[in-house]
């Protein structure tokens, strides 16, 4: 008998009492039961708390209303993608990398289509490139604009959330019509995209991207200058370029600190080397500053999927008979590509096997939110809120 | 430091393997791939940190004989630059922790713990990450959470890849007692053979076994079950499905 289940029986008539939660669920024992003698005392946070996006729990420990100290816990959507990965084929996968990341889910399903593509020499003819990067960067989109709803109402705005989720259901809504779902795509296979786009879909894509150039300007009106959003954000959470090198974040939290890395330019992919576009980035390291770097994303998103209709190339969009067994060369082979939250790669090592030996999956939150604990420690509990709100994190993709 | 005196020192902790600077990189993703020993790991860690590299990632890999870590190291303020570092470790093995180079180490060597059973000395919080606290199994091994049926077909593959591969020793073996023959029959030129297939960069250390190929550490270690270094050339040829 282990030494907890040995104390939790001891509290088995006791199910409502803290000590008992505190067996049962985990939760250190000081936590609940004792505060420390220095007058600091614990305060755990979520995991069902509305701000902390998803099941994260932040274990706190504060001094008034300063926080000493922070633990974030995590694994409580922990679905073991990885284990799945290696009792199937690779292709049986597929639909499993959206799942991670439920906001950026194209970009999931892309990213691993391409790093099977290319440790196994498979061909992807160029149309079906384009494509991908178009849906990626639409799909970026909504994300980004999801974000900035959720954020927006953590600081205790209403209003731009649902104005943020009329726009992402209109893109919801053009993605639909292309792949068939609205969250959890698997619209890209190994060779190529499912289906064509819809003959109306240029029209409508770029309707659609003039509308959300309007929406970014109202937005800019709406919130960028308001003052209660400015004294939020403005000089809170500074994460230093040390932070960001030493915890190896990335995404729009890098590029807000002055680390201009973004995959898409430094390891370019599908049709990304022929597409002009810039890497937004920022010094201050501040929550206004990631609040901008993804904004003027967007702007560059918007200009991807411009330059994809306008080059957007004829022929095939996927091989004629889908891949389902892939030949598979022994080895390890690692593929990145941007999220919308950072580096997101795929580590795959490969035997003779129809089915992958091991696939471990490098999620972005996963690094930026291990950064945390040393971001958030001397500020406010109240800007807790926006910090933790501002790096963006999505907590399926970091328990996986 | 740049790069080019990152690799004269990392050299020095290379056990085998070689480094092999980006001939495969369009496929493979990185750039340079070689073996440490998990003493060097901090001094690797405090290397790649004075040259401005960041901890990308931490993998954790269940060879069913023993564990191996793929310790990832890349260059982001620039060109890419990705390095991947394989450890391997036995069951009663340990690995230092390099949390106080990297603060990323530190989810990852949980997360190594956690789903691999890897024992990480010196970390500061070394407890489950994903999952609950009183867990008592690491769901990424191979031997866990797999039905029996999948446990089977597993069990088969190992039996005829083991065979392959004792096949495959056995023949070198005979093919080495027959070159020694002919060398005692006609005392060939001094100089030894030199391996054209060895890269411009070898480690330190010769390879223990000189009758074996040079073989890709990483493929060594997919196909081969036996200790890295071993020719696996016969497991190649294992055609389960």
């Amino acid at each position: 008998m282990s030494e907890t289940s040995r104390k939790l029986a001891a509290y088995e008539d006791h199910p409502r009492t803290p000590e008992y939660a505190a067996l049962r669920f985990g939760m250190l024992e000081p936590h609940v039961t004792e505060a420390p003698d220095d007058g600091t005392y614990y305060l755990n946070m979520g995991p069902h708390h509305p701000s902390t996006h998803g099941v994260l729990r932040l274990v706190l420990r504060l001094d008034g209303e300063k926080v000493v100290e922070c633990e974030p816990v995590i694994g409580y959507s922990h679905r073991g993608h990885e284990k799945m990965a290696e009792r199937g084929l690779y292709s049986q996968f597929l639909p499993n990398p959206s799942r991670m990341d439920y906001l950026g889910g194209m970009i999931y399903n892309v990213g691993y289509c391409q790093a099977v593509e290319r440790a196994f020499d498979i061909e992807v003819p160029e149309r079906a490139l384009y494509i991908r990067t178009l849906v990626s960067e639409f799909n970026r989109v909504t994300s980004h604009l999801l974000w900035f709803g959720a954020f927006l109402m953590d600081l205790g705005a209403f209003t731009p959330f649902l104005l943020a989720f009329q726009d992402r259901e209109n893109i919801l809504d053009l993605l639909d019509s292309v792949t068939g779902s609205r969250l959890t795509y698997c619209y890209a296979y190994f060779g190529g995209v499912t289906w064509d786009l819809p003959d109306d879909f240029d029209g409508k894509a770029r309707a659609l991207i003039a509308q959300q150039r309007e929406s970014f300007t109202t937005y800019h009106k709406l919130v960028t200058g308001n003052t209660i959003f400015r004294k939020r954000t403005d000089g809170v959470g500074i994460i230093t370029p040390e932070i960001v090198h030493t915890y190896a974040m990335s995404g729009p939290t890098a590029r807000a600190s002055g680390i201009s890395y973004d995959v898409r330019r430094a390891e370019p992919y599908g049709a990304y080397p022929g597409i002009d576009f810039e890497v937004p980035t920022r010094t201050e390291g501040d929550c206004l500053a990631r609040y901008l770097v993804r904004f003027d994303e967007m702007e560059q998103s918007l200009r991807i999927v411009e330059q994809c209709l306008d080059k957007m190339p004829g022929g095939a969009f996927g091989p004629a008979k889908p891949m389902i067994r892939v030949k598979a060369k022994p080895g390890t082979y690692y593929h990145t590509v941007e999220s919308p939250r950072g580096q997101l790669g795929f580590f795959i090592m490969a035997d003779k096997n129809p089915e992958p030996w091991r696939i471990k999956a490098r999620t972005p939150s996963f690094c930026n939110l291990n950064a945390m604990a040393k971001v958030l420690e001397g500020t406010m509990i109240a800007d807790t809120i926006a910090i933790l709100g501002s790096i963006d994190v999505v907590m399926p993709e970091i328990d996986r | 430091m740049k790069a080019e005196a990152l690799e004269p020192a990392l050299r020095a902790l290379v056990i085998r393997g070689s480094l092999r600077p980006g001939e495969e990189r369009e496929r493979r993703g990185f750039d340079v791939e070689a073996e440490v020993s998990p003493q060097g790991i901090v001094a690797v860690a405090n290397l790649f940190f004075g040259a401005g590299y960041a901890l990308e990632c931490i993998t954790a890999v269940d060879q069913e004989d023993f564990r191996e870590l793929w310790y990832q190291f890349n260059f982001m303020g620039g060109a890419p630059h990705r390095h991947l570092l394989r450890m391997q470790l036995d069951d009663s093995e340990q690995v230092p922790s390099i949390t106080h180079v990297y603060g990323s180490a530190d989810w990852f060597e949980r997360e190594a713990f956690d789903m691999m059973g890897i024992q990480v000395q010196g970390h500061p919080n070394l407890k489950r990450l994903l999952l609950p606290e009183d867990s008592d199994f690491h769901p990424l091994r191979r031997d866990q959470c797999i039905d029996d049926e999948l446990r089977e077909t597993r069990a088969a593959r190992r039996k005829k890849r083991l065979a392959a591969i004792e096949k495959a020793r056995a023949k070198a073996e005979a093919a080495a007692a027959e070159a020694e023959a002919a060398t005692e029959e006609a005392p060939s030129p001094v100089e030894p053979p030199t391996n054209d297939a060895a890269p411009a960069l070898s480690a330190t250390e010769a390879p223990t076994d000189d009758s074996a190929p040079a073989v890709h550490p990483a493929e060594a270690a997919t196909n081969d079950d036996a200790p890295a270094g071993k020719p696996a050339e016969a497991a190649l040829s294992d055609e389960d499905s």
